[in-house]
């Protein structure tokens, strides 16, 4: 079957960028070369993803990313029969495929898909390590190189979106927040090409924004919004308008807020 | 100009006007008085508005000085603008009229264009303000007018209408909050260390040894304004360049003398302090050179008050601190049962590194090696290094089992010593809990008694009333909640249902094919999103909830019931108070078997503020509550207005900590907890007791209706 060809798409060829926090890619080579599966914990970008591309790169393994949502079945994740060209063939779901070929599997937002969904990574999340795949009575090892990975923003207010303990208790957990001022703005400086000044300037005003959290305002800025800010500067666009468009507005529609918002951008630029 | 020429000038274009008993004399001798751009300016509409009506030109040069005066150049000028208007659309008396009254004229359009007031910017500045980072400050109207802070409010007058453009004066609010802000942040009110002078005693010591009191501190302030404001230029630029334009705006005359300008120089570096502004007065007070005019956006300082507030809070962090570092140890020592884990402890030592930059992380250090800080020590630590300069080494050591901060154990012991009048089980209708003491690190038995009973209806039309004054909003809200109800579900695969699942079919031949059974599991069915969810609502109606807060809570109950209603999720509500531990109640406002009708109504519309706040008994009480209710998904949100708080010495550390564990106790029990708060100082304590994601603070409580319904969507969806 075509699956080794196949794989090849999930390669990454070349470096991403990420810059360590401290100690976390240890931390997950470690629970790699142990077989235990990963839990990713922390607010909306700030890096999560970046740093799995980084590792599959970094231990040469294909990298297939599912992104949960709601409707998310067992079936979408561990494969179907298909009729193709009157006949019926069996198709691995992205899971199985990862599996088979060794490679890490990371379920994005897994609070997003639903229970019933999720269990089916349990046998592969303990020291069965296995998948079986009902349908054709196939029971999957895993080979040694084989990585389950999973996603969850815990700041969540939403007690229907809690991972059960049942299943979060099979993660090593990596903790991962925004990273420290000088280092984000590193990130911000590569990643855009901004300079460091301004670069810097971001990154204080992601600051102001995160002390708002939690009064008025449901998320700070994340690297990914500073990101984004930092290329519309880079485009051209000035420094305030920038911060208004992938900053302000995009955090909030309270008009205060906006406005508070807006002024502690003014007051850095 | 002289009076004659202007007569002359005046008499040529209101010659229809005048006679032998009204000349030109008079107005002339009032214009003479202004400068020679305002008689030009105040000739040239003479002569223009003669055009259409001398008597209106009559009446304007009359009354243009006292325009002038009161009004400026361009305030005159819309003045007259509105007069010509009037006499346009109704004739010469109502014109004169208006010309006649600058007065109410002036304050219209002070008020009405112009002015800003602090409740229109209060909402923004103090989420600019916390944005800025720190301490929370709080932001309070000074009802005399003058801006300060005490380091942890900052008061800002009822209004600012100080230029004729908006901006410029919301400017002003912002730039006078953000210098009060720095105050506290870039260490005003900061000391060395715990047994350094306030900065009150400085200022009265510098008082005693040079001259008047008053004016020493007018100095230092002045001072201490050039040193933030260098501040701000290096930090804040956008903000520093809102300073710099009140300066051509308000013309400040800068010192050209050089040892002022040396002082100067050396304020706005970046390592001053306030030691330094404390020398430049010392040393430039006794030369008595003019002083530059103060800033606009300084304000006044206070020191005594300052002075109070910083102590009172210094020694509170200080016992919350070396609690936190307690807890900080036991979790770094592992699991309880590890050997001999109290002889380490003994060696085991906080160490603060030294990191003078300002914004530089503060690095906590165990034994040399830095840990990392949970969010809340992290808070209380960088408040206590606004407060000082440094902290005492034996100020992180932690508190633990049978070790506690001086001053706090006393009034510790006190809480928990038993009544004389100790309850023992068997007494009427009361049920006993538990409640944890977190210095003996176990539970008291049977601590407390708790008595339930229904709420005290009230029936009048508040129900009606609440609904009619949040129409709008009513109406959004079922809105919203219809659209979370009826938030159908398309199951797939189904064995029986209103429509073919292709996939499923597709699969099922395929699998038929395959060889194996085809399954009859081949439809689609629309499905009423089961939300199987059951949520109690724990309402504060202690003594603090008096007036609007009280009203507040009644109204966020109507809403949510009607919303509710419309979810058909299982609900019940009740409202806690009492006076300690033998006096705990609970009001039953609607129980999970009540339905939502009048008498529901009117027990929301009777709930009225009681006594104290024992949160744990309470929590241990509708937990039990809720345990028996048939549910997927169990809820307890908490309305509340400030910290737990009983008679009995349930307060500070010990409050907190029996309400957190009771929340715990809760959490194991696989109940959500939820708060809703007003206390804008919450970010403090309910971290600690709810967790980072479980709470919020509604910062306003007008709006506390507003966001209760939505809460509890964005909750549960
Ligand atoms: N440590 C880092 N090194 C390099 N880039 C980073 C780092 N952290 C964040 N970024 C930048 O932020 C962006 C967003 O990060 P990413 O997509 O990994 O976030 P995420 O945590 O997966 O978010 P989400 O939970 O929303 O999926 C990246 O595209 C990258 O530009
Ligand atoms: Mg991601």
């Amino acid at each position: 079957m075509n699956t080794e060809q196949h794989l090849e798409r999930y390669r990454i060829v070349g470096e991403p960028f990420y810059a360590p926090q401290g100690g976390e890619i240890e931390l997950f080579e470690a629970a790699w070369r142990n077989a235990i599966p990963v839990l990713l914990k922390g607010p909306t970008g700030c890096g999560k993803t970046r740093f799995v591309e980084h590792l599959a790169w970094r231990l040469k393994l294909p990298l297939v990313t599912v992104s949960c949502h709601d409707d998310l079945t067992a079936a979408d994740l561990v494969g179907r029969y298909l009729i193709i060209g009157g006949e019926t063939r069996w198709v691995d779901g992205p899971l199985s495929r990862a599996v088979r070929a060794g490679g890490i599997c990371y379920l994005d937002e897994i609070v997003e898909a639903r229970k019933d969904t999720t269990v089916v990574i349990h046998p592969l999340a303990d020291d069965r390590r296995a998948l079986p795949i009902e349908k054709t009575g196939e029971l999957l090892r895993a080979p040694p190189e084989f990585c389950l990975a999973i996603s969850y923003n815990p700041g969540y207010q939403s007690v229907l979106k809690d991972l059960k303990q049942s299943t979060r208790q099979r993660f090593v957990s990596i903790e991962f927040t925004y990273p420290p001022a000088d280092l984000e703005a590193d990130i911000v400086a590569k990643e855009s090409g901004l300079d460091a000044a301004n670069a810097a300037k971001l990154v204080k005003f992601a600051g102001m924004t995160r002390n708002l959290k939690g009064s008025g305002l449901e998320e700070g800025a994340s690297t990914r919004l500073l990101v984004h800010a930092a290329k519309l500067m880079v485009a051209g666009v000035a420094p305030r308008a920038a911060g208004r468009a992938a900053i302000a507005e995009t955090l909030t529609d309270d008009p205060d807020m906006l406005q508070a918002v807006n002024e502690l951008g003014a007051s850095l630029f | 100009m002289n009076p004659r020429d202007i007569e002359q000038a005046l008499d040529e274009h209101l010659g229809a006007v005048l006679s032998s008993r009204r000349t030109a004399e008079a107005p002339a001798r009032g214009l003479a008085a202004l400068s020679g751009k305002q008689v030009e300016f105040a000739l040239h509409w003479t002569e223009v508005i003669s055009k259409s009506n001398s008597e209106m030109a009559y009446q304007f040069v009359a009354h243009a000085p006292r325009a002038l005066a009161a009004l400026g150049v361009e305030g005159t000028r819309r003045w007259l603008l509105r007069a010509l208007e009037i006499y346009d659309r109704e004739g010469l008396y109502p014109g004169s009229a208006a010309f006649a009254d600058i007065d109410s004229f002036a304050r219209e359009r002070r008020l009405q264009h112009v002015a800003v007031e602090l409740s229109e910017v209060q909402a923004v500045l103090e989420r600019f303000i916390r944005g800025l980072a720190g301490r929370e400050l709080k932001i309070a109207t000074a009802a005399d007018g003058r801006a300060r802070t005490d380091t942890e409010t900052l008061f800002l007058p009822p209004r600012i209408h100080r230029f004729d453009r908006r901006e410029m004066n919301y400017r002003l609010y912002k730039t006078t909050a953000a210098l009060l802000w720095a105050q506290t942040r870039f260490g005003t009110f900061r000391r060395a260390a715990p047994d350094a002078p306030h900065l009150v005693e400085h200022i009265a010591a510098l008082g005693e040894q040079v001259g008047d009191h008053g004016r020493v501190l007018r100095l230092f302030n002045l001072l201490e304004t050039i040193r933030l404001t260098a501040c701000f230029e290096r930090e804040l630029p956008g903000l520093f360049r809102d300073m710099q334009s009140f300066e051509t705006a308000a013309a400040a005359t800068p010192a050209r003398d050089a040892t002022w300008r040396h002082f100067t120089v050396r304020l706005q570096a970046a390592d001053a302090t306030i030691a330094d502004t404390l020398a430049a007065t010392a040393s430039l007070y006794p030369l008595q050179l003019p002083w530059p005019a103060a800033f606009l956006y300084q304000g006044e300082l206070d020191p005594a008050a300052a002075q109070a507030v910083s102590d009172a809070r210094v020694d509170s962090e200080r016992a919350q601190l070396q609690r936190l570092l307690g807890e900080l140890l036991a979790a770094a020592q592992g699991a309880p049962g590890d050997g001999d884990a109290d002889d380490e402890a003994e060696q085991r030592r906080f160490h603060l590194r030294d990191d003078p930059g300002q914004d530089g992380g503060i690095e906590l250090q165990l034994d040399g090696e830095a840990v990392s800080l949970p969010p809340e020590a992290a808070a209380v630590l960088s408040s206590l290094l606004q407060d000082l300069q440094q902290l005492p080494e034996d100020w992180l050591t932690p508190a633990g089992d049978g070790e506690y901060p001086p001053g706090r154990s006393a009034e510790a012991t006190d809480a928990t010593v038993a009544p004389a009048d100790s309850p023992g089980p068997g007494q009427d209708d009361a049920i006993f809990y538990d409640e944890w003491d977190f210095r003996r690190r176990s539970y008291r038995k049977n601590w407390c008694a708790l008595r339930e009973s229904p709420a005290h209806p009230l029936h009048d039309d508040f129900a009606a009333l609440t609904v009619e004054k949040y129409r709008p909003l009513v109406a959004d809200i079922r809105r919203h909640f219809e659209a979370l109800r009826d938030h159908d579900k398309l199951l797939k695969a189904q064995s029986g249902g209103d429509d073919i699942d292709l996939d499923a079919l597709i699969t099922a031949r395929a699998d038929a094919r395959a060889g194996t059974e085809m399954t009859s599991r081949v439809f689609t069915r629309k499905h009423k999103a089961e939300r199987d969810l059951a949520v109690v609502f724990m309402v504060d109606v202690s003594g603090s909830t008096k007036g609007w807060i009280n009203q507040a809570e009644r109204e966020s109950l109507i809403l949510l019931c009607e919303a509710l209603e419309i979810l058909r999720d299982q609900y019940a509500i009740y409202a806690f108070s009492g006076m300690t531990r033998n006096r705990c109640e609970i009001y039953a406002v609607k129980t999970f078997a009540q339905a939502y009708d009048r008498d529901t109504r009117a027990r929301i519309s009777g709930l009225r503020p009681q006594d104290y706040t024992r949160m744990g008994v309470v929590i241990r009480h509708l937990s039990a509550q809720l345990g028996r209710v048939e549910a997927r998904t169990r809820i307890l949100i908490t309305l509340s207005d400030g910290k737990p708080d009983d008679y009995d010495g349930y307060r500070g550390d010990y409050g907190i900590e029996d309400t957190r564990q009771a929340l715990l106790e809760a959490r194991h029990a696989g109940i959500h907890p939820f708060c809703i708060t007003i206390d804008t100082a919450a970010g403090d304590y309910l971290p600690h007791m709810y967790g980072h994601a479980s709470y919020v603070v509604v910062d306003e409580v007008r709006k506390l209706p507003l966001k209760v319904a939505d809460i509890y969507r964005r909750l549960t969806s």
